[in-house]
């Protein structure tokens, strides 16, 4: 047992989740259960494409629910487009809301739950437990292995303005059910299975070095990086194959598990301000800027990232902690590059001019009170420059 | 970096153990919201009933209907208005609350133009003719402000109806009241005038007949003179009630009493075919008035009655007591409120129709057949109830009958010793009689008379000169006096000649009082008055009575 239960309360908070094959029907019966009777269905266009869209809004209306469809959020969920959505839902006067996709389409259908009960404009509700009304019944069926956002306290919007993201902490998010079927992610191609599935990765990292770490979330965290370390290579390179889906999706949910008690670090922390500025896929930023993070952040906890190298295969017997860190750098490179995302951010259109910036939005991030080491502006923008 | 932020509290609250990091339940959300719409059901119930409450308190009537007239929505001042029920009001259309305004103007007609007027937009207010579909025969008037309203989506006119028959009625009543004065000043003017001229003219007659005791053809013609004249001197004296210019010399009157002293007489006059009846009140209030005009009052009533019924039937003669208070006195032509004592003299004649009712009391307005009446009875009896501050009610049924009500106030006073003695002979006598009148063929007539009695007259027909005269020696044991004069009035010369001749005696003379002369202080202070145009007799008569007395 950690020393951190004997110092400090610790909570697990989780939705009541669903994991399973075809567990996305059960949404009709789940909505009505939670007093729904007008549903805004939220997704976007590739989900759509792929007709789980449909799919979905056939079982709600198949249970007798008015459905009202909104496919408009981007991969970077905008304010603009929480805005419109909970005008949507406020105008269909909608008591229920089924997220139907990724990570966006679930911060996005978050947001909209919190300005469709609490009114104003979502980036009011910047910050931690910041939701002062709680949102409608919210049903998430993710469609993406690795974001997590089905069971997290998290959701990240796009101020427009700014070209920054913004992060919601808040138990007011925790969705009211997930309905986690791996079959979705049948439809994902290979690169977006890398960024998702290292995304979870990084959540399982993150989660088992964060200060706010407990031996719950410790479990979750180390399975979900055994999980993807195992099983995202082949799963990239065979994205047909439906056991190895189910591996990712659950490494996902595990993780999500972990991090969404524990909390992230400063790799979010800088991803959230990268992928707001770039418009880059939240998993890719993650990818990109890990192994510099895991580096900077050894030294404050070698004995737990020893662990992290055992759930990955990564052999470090008889190492010292300077030659573990060196091992464990390139391991991760290597699962990272073995997956398809390669170089670095110069080569994502990133400048050196940028990395100001980016650095000076990313220390005001909340996922960095949780990091293992506390970061100066200074440290993100060397690690920022690390990561070129 | 400027501001080091608190990663130790942020810390905390991520992992959830902030004060508002528990997650909170929808639940009380949707109980508050819930708790919301319930209060806002509760006022919103609560002012429909406002307003539903405020909706029946108002007076008029207010009726929603669609363009066809259907009724959907009335208050409670229409169901009244109109002899309704919540049940059963919206059985009838406009069309059935309305009046016809003649052939060849139907209900059906005059909607379709309002319709086209209210389709422009402009409220509408007009007068209109109101029915009540279950009570035949009880149309009134109303006034109606009509216009557009949004009523559940549909447009719909709303009607606000208001009663204006009473208004009318009292309008009616105000006129008819205008109309018997002015008729009233008119006629006592006239008969003013006249009176001074027939006063003349039986003077002189008088004279004549004096000297011509030994010529008995003369005497016969100047007798048809004579009678002529005071039958125009009666007529006169009717006008003059009528105008209430009579002089009244009132006291305190019993009806029952008075009624009871005329009943033998009333009977002559009503003949063996019809029968009278007389329900005295066992106690009956007395009255302040001239019992010679109550005798005329009565008179004329009982013979209207009369011949109000053909060819047999019964009058009815009854005295009460009664009340009059503020919300009666508005439904009594002239009447103020108070105690009155009532004589009632009801006929089973033909009746009055009801659009003459309002006329009978018009000088000259007579239903009788030519030659019957003068016109005169009614207009006198409503004269002189009025001038006794009283007023009369007239009700009656065609086929049925009617009742006279004579109303007159209460006396509370004492009664006033009634100092009419025997008729003193005729006989003149030596005293001085200051004479002042200021019509001239008048003023002759009087000298005449008093000189031919043996008196000896200074006449005037100035009040100054009559000043002047005693101011200069002149010492009259009486002044007759005209009492409306140019300069000062027969009072004002009485009140400066008795403060140089303390026991001047005086007799005021006059066409009519006119509110000038305080009888009751009159008759107190033995002075006298009489009333033109006045006889030989009559003059000789009362001069002598001052002089004695
Ligand atoms: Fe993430």
């Amino acid at each position: 047992m950690g020393s951190s239960v004997m110092e400090e309360l610790r909570k697990f908070v989780a939705p009541e989740f669903i994991f399973g094959l075809e567990a996305r029907r059960l949404a009709g019966r789940y909505a009505r259960k939670l007093g729904g009777s007008r549903v805004l269905v939220i997704s976007d266009p590739g989900v759509a494409a792929a007709g789980w869209t449909e799919d979905v809004v056939a079982n709600l209306e198949a249970e007798g629910l008015l459905v009202t469809r909104f496919c408009g959020v981007s991969p970077n969920p905008r304010d603009t487009e929480v805005t419109t959505g909970a005008r949507l839902f406020r105008e269909a006067a909608c008591d229920l809301i089924v997220a139907v996709g990724g990570g966006s389409v679930m911060d996005c259908a978050k947001g909209i739950g919190i300005v469709a009960a609490n009114g104003g404009s979502i980036l009011d509700f910047e910050g931690v437990d910041r939701v002062p009304a709680p949102m409608a019944p919210l049903i998430c069926i993710p469609t993406t292995g690795g974001t997590s956002a089905d069971v997290s306290q998290f959701a990240i919007i796009t101020n427009t303005q700014e070209r920054v993201k913004i992060a919601i902490i808040s138990k007011a998010v925790v969705p009211d059910v997930a309905l986690i079927d791996p079959t979705t992610l049948l439809t994902m191609d290979a690169y977006l299975t890398a960024c998702t599935g290292m995304d979870a990765m990084v959540h399982a990292i993150e989660a088992y070095v964060s200060n706010a770490h407990s031996p719950i979330t410790d479990l979750h965290a180390l399975e979900a990086i055994r999980l993807v370390s195992t099983h995202l290579r082949a799963s990239a390179e065979a994205p047909a194959d439906l056991e190895l889906r189910t591996h990712i999706m659950l490494a996902s949910l595990q993780a999500g598990l972990a991090f969404s008690n524990a909390s992230l670090g400063s790799v979010h922390a800088m991803a959230h301000s990268l992928g707001g500025y770039m418009d880059l896929a939240h998993g890719e930023c993650n990818a990109l800027l890990l192994p510099h993070v895991m580096d900077y952040n050894f030294a404050m906890t070698p004995e737990r990232f020893r662990r992290i190298g055992g759930a990955m295969g990564c052999d470090l017997r008889g190492l010292n902690d300077r030659e573990s860190r060196s091992r464990l750098m390139t391991h991760v490179m290597a699962l990272r590059k073995d997956c398809g995302i390669d170089d670095g951010l110069s080569q994502r259109g990133v400048r050196s001019s940028d990395l100001y910036r980016l650095a000076s939005k990313a220390i005001e991030d909340p996922c960095n009170a949780t990091n293992p080491r506390l970061p100066s502006r200074e440290d993100l923008l060397a690690l920022y420059s690390e990561a070129m | 970096m400027t501001e080091r932020r608190d990663w130790t509290r942020m810390r905390e609250s991520i992992i959830g153990l902030g004060t508002d990091s528990s997650r909170r339940t929808y639940y009380p959300e949707l109980l508050a919201r819930v708790a919301e719409l319930e209060e806002a059901r509760t006022s919103l119930r609560r002012s429909e009933e406002n307003l539903r409450t405020l909706f029946d308190s108002l007076h008029d009537a207010v009726i929603l209907h669609d363009w066809e007239g259907r009724v959907l929505e009335a208050n409670e001042a229409m169901l009244a208005m109109y002899g309704v029920t919540r049940e059963t009001f919206r059985d009838y259309t406009i069309a059935d609350y309305s009046a016809d305004a003649g052939p060849a103007s139907p209900v059906a007609h005059h909607l379709r133009a309002l319709r086209d007027r209210i389709l422009n937009d402009e409220p509408q207010v007009f007068a209109w003719r109101a029915r009540r579909p279950l009570q035949p025969g009880s149309d009134f008037d109303v006034e109606v402000s009509l216009r557009k309203v949004r009523w559940y989506d549909q447009e719909l006119m709303v009607s606000v109806v208001r009663d204006i028959s009473e208004r009318k009625r009292l309008e009616a009543m105000l006129n008819q009241s205008q109309k018997l004065d002015s008729l009233g000043q008119l006629a006592g003017g006239v008969a003013h005038d006249t009176n001074n001229m027939l006063g003349v003219i039986i003077g002189y007659a008088d004279l004549l007949l004096e000297r011509t005791a030994e010529q008995p053809g003369l005497r016969r013609d100047l007798e048809q003179i004579r009678k002529a004249a005071l039958h125009s001197a009666d007529l006169n004296r009717q006008l003059l009630a009528f105008a209430r210019k009579q002089t009244i010399q009132p006291t305190a009157v019993d009806l029952n009493t008075l009624v009871e002293a005329t009943q033998k007489l009333l009977r002559r006059l009503i003949g063996e075919q019809h029968a009278l009846v007389w329900k005295p009140a066992t106690t009956l209030w007395r009255v302040w008035a001239d019992p010679s005009q109550l005798d005329q009052v009565l008179t004329n009533l009982v013979v209207n009655a009369r011949d109000a019924i053909e060819p047999a039937g019964t009058i009815t003669l009854e005295t009460a007591n009664i009340l009059v208070d503020e919300a009666a006195a508005q439904f009594l032509p002239d009447a103020e409120p108070g105690e009155y004592a009532v004589l009632r003299v009801t006929d089973t004649g033909h009746g009055i129709p009801p659009d003459i009712q309002a006329r009978i009391f018009e000088p000259f307005f007579t239903t009788k057949a030519l030659g019957r009446g003068t016109g005169l009875g009614l207009a006198m009896v409503y004269g002189i109830v009025r001038q006794n501050r009283g007023f009369l009610t007239v009700t009656s049924a065609e086929g049925v009958g009617s009742t006279f009500s004579i109303h007159l106030p209460r006396h509370l006073g004492a009664e006033c010793a009634d100092a009419a003695g025997p008729a003193a002979e005729l006989r003149g006598g030596p005293e001085t009689i200051l004479l002042v009148e200021d019509e001239a063929a008048l003023l002759e007539t009087g000298c005449r008379l008093l000189e031919g009695a043996g008196y000896r007259v200074t006449a005037t027909p100035d009040p100054l000169e009559a000043l002047r005269l005693v101011e200069e020696g002149l010492s009259p044991d009486l002044l007759a006096t005209d009492l409306v004069m140019p300069g000062l009035d027969g009072q004002q010369v009485y009140q400066h000649l008795r403060r140089l001749r303390p026991g001047l005696r005086v007799l005021f003379l006059s066409g009519y009082a006119a509110g000038t002369l305080d009888l009751e202080s009159l008759a107190a202070s033995g002075s006298g008055f009489l009333q033109k145009p006045f006889s030989r007799a009559t003059l000789l008569q009362k001069v002598r009575e001052l002089l004695d007395s």
